[in-house]
């Protein structure tokens, strides 16, 4: 399901312009944006938990050239999903 | 920083950034996740523009051992969800770290070298517990000489976002890394003008400027609690070692603003020549301008700071101002506006009176961003980067 997919279906579901539901989808991935951003983990109950974590930098060789290089250190955001949707999932 | 965001608090930014009721954020939310649920349930993967891809996958059975019976068994197989980041979101949230580069590592540098060092500055890295020891910091320390060619490279190793906290403790334990290293050259350097350089031996230099600088760059922020406070990264090339302690022609040097206050007729002559050299053909258009500003300042001279800066805001048209927040902070204004993230001493030195630590702006204060060509800045000119990397050098070393 893409985007506009989904966009559709929520639409529909909550009976309000794609339009609308479009704006709200952006500005929730603006706050995931900006929280994660500041090394906030996002909750969303029943669905899971947005957190960033910081990888530290690290050694590693080249596959094909066999040469060794020094890979920075960077912030991911991963997701952990709720137990709530774990066992449904089962 | 390191805090939880809730539900009833996403609602309410949303609601605030949309200017929509509660009440239909929360429906949204609930409708939205409900429908991506219901999809992954139902096999299918979810696109999120914006957050990010949502998948099932699934985990096949295999033989494991039940630990505390030590008897074989089976997990049985099932699927999970796996989420990957939308471009945009991943790269927002990785910004304090956007400018490092991998780097290839010398065949001198070996795991031993690594690891002595780490052994040697355990202090820098126990801190946090997640922030396991950067190994690599040691790195450029242990080969700087042979590391010499391309600029960029080093800086990844420079940063260890970790030892940010203990950033001013930092450059002492550091020097001692290279004996060989006498910090005369750079003491003297600092605290004179700019302009003069003090280079009793070249050779030495690399290797001495480089571990001190190193904990300068660290200003990320990036474990909440320690640091509330967004840092600058004023990132020291190693392109600078050679370069600054070479004599900087006096009339490269950028006076403070302090000094402008000191000096309104020497600075409008450097504006002439900074427009003769950069716009020939703007030649009497800056005249003219020149004479404005002139008959301006002549008029409030009197001043002190005051003054001064009303006579540069006359000078520049639109004033543009940009806020502190966590995410953006001097060096990345400079990036915005003028293409490298050196330029934030030019910055720093429009706002000297508001800012007392370039390395620790308070959340909010509001900066004025200098028209580039107030300082000559141009990011196509190395001569320039050069210039604003010394500078910044110099400033968190007078600090």
């Amino acid at each position: 399901m893409d985007n506009k997919k989904l966009v559709e279906t929520v639409a529909a579901n909550l009976g309000r312009s794609t339009d609308d539901v479009s704006k709200l989808l952006e500005a929730f991935a603006g706050v995931l944006r900006t929280r994660c951003g500041e090394m906030d983990s996002v909750i969303v109950p029943g669905f899971g938990t947005f957190e960033p974590k910081k990888r530290n930098e690290r050694v590693m060789v080249h596959p094909s050239t066999g040469r060794r290089m020094l890979v920075p250190p960077k912030i991911v955001v991963g997701f952990k999903v709720s137990n709530v949707l774990k066992t449904k999932l089962k | 920083m390191n805090t939880k965001i809730t539900f009833n608090e996403i609602v309410d930014l949303i609601a605030e950034s949309t200017s929509t009721s509660k009440r239909v954020c929360e429906l949204f939310l609930r409708e939205l996740f409900s429908t991506v649920s219901q999809t992954l349930i139902d096999g299918e993967e979810v696109k999120i523009k914006g957050v990010g891809t949502f998948k099932m996958a699934s985990v096949k059975s295999r033989k494991s051992v039940n630990v505390t019976t030590g008897e074989a068994m089976v997990i049985k197989g099932h699927s999970k969800i796996t989420f990957t980041p939308d471009k945009s979101l991943s790269e927002a949230v990785n910004q304090p770290f956007a400018q490092f580069e991998t780097v290839y590592l010398d065949d001198a540098v070996t795991d031993e070298k690594l690891a002595a060092i780490d052994k040697e500055y355990p202090s820098l890295f126990d801190s946090e517990a997640d922030s396991a020891p950067t190994q690599n910091e040691p790195a450029p320390a242990a080969e700087p000489k042979q590391q010499v060619e391309p600029s960029k490279p080093v800086e990844p190793i420079k940063q260890d976002p970790q030892a940010e906290p203990e950033d001013h403790a930092a450059p002492a334990p550091v020097e001692p890394v290279e004996p060989v290293a006498s910090d005369e050259p750079i003491e003297p350097e600092a605290s004179v003008e700019p302009s003069k350089p003090a280079v009793p031996d070249k050779s030495v230099e690399p290797a001495a400027a480089k571990p001190v600088s190193r904990p300068m760059l660290v200003g990320i922020p990036i474990d909440g609690p320690t640091q509330p406070k967004p840092e600058p990264e004023p990132v020291e090339g190693p392109a600078e070692d050679e370069y600054f302690y070479r004599p900087a022609p006096r009339n490269t040097y950028t006076p403070t603003p302090e000094q402008l206050a000191a000096a309104p007729r020497k600075f409008d002559k450097r504006w002439i020549a900074l427009a003769i050299g950069v716009l020939v053909a703007c030649l009497l258009g800056w005249l003219l301008m020149k004479g404005c500003s002139k008959a301006e300042s002549s008029s409030e001279d009197v001043a002190a700071a005051d003054s001064d800066t009303v006579a540069l805001a006359v000078e520049e048209p639109a004033v543009v101002t940009e806020t502190v927040t966590s995410q953006v902070v001097l060096s990345t204004m400079a990036d915005k506006h003028y293409g490298s993230q050196w330029f934030w001493v030019y910055i720093y030195e429009e706002n000297k009176d508001k800012i007392d630590d370039p390395d620790n702006v308070p959340i909010g204060t509001v900066v004025v961003i200098p028209p580039a060509e107030k300082y000559g800045i141009d990011v196509n000119d190395p001569a320039s980067l050069k210039k604003a990397q010394r500078r910044s050098w110099e400033i968190l070393k007078g600090k």
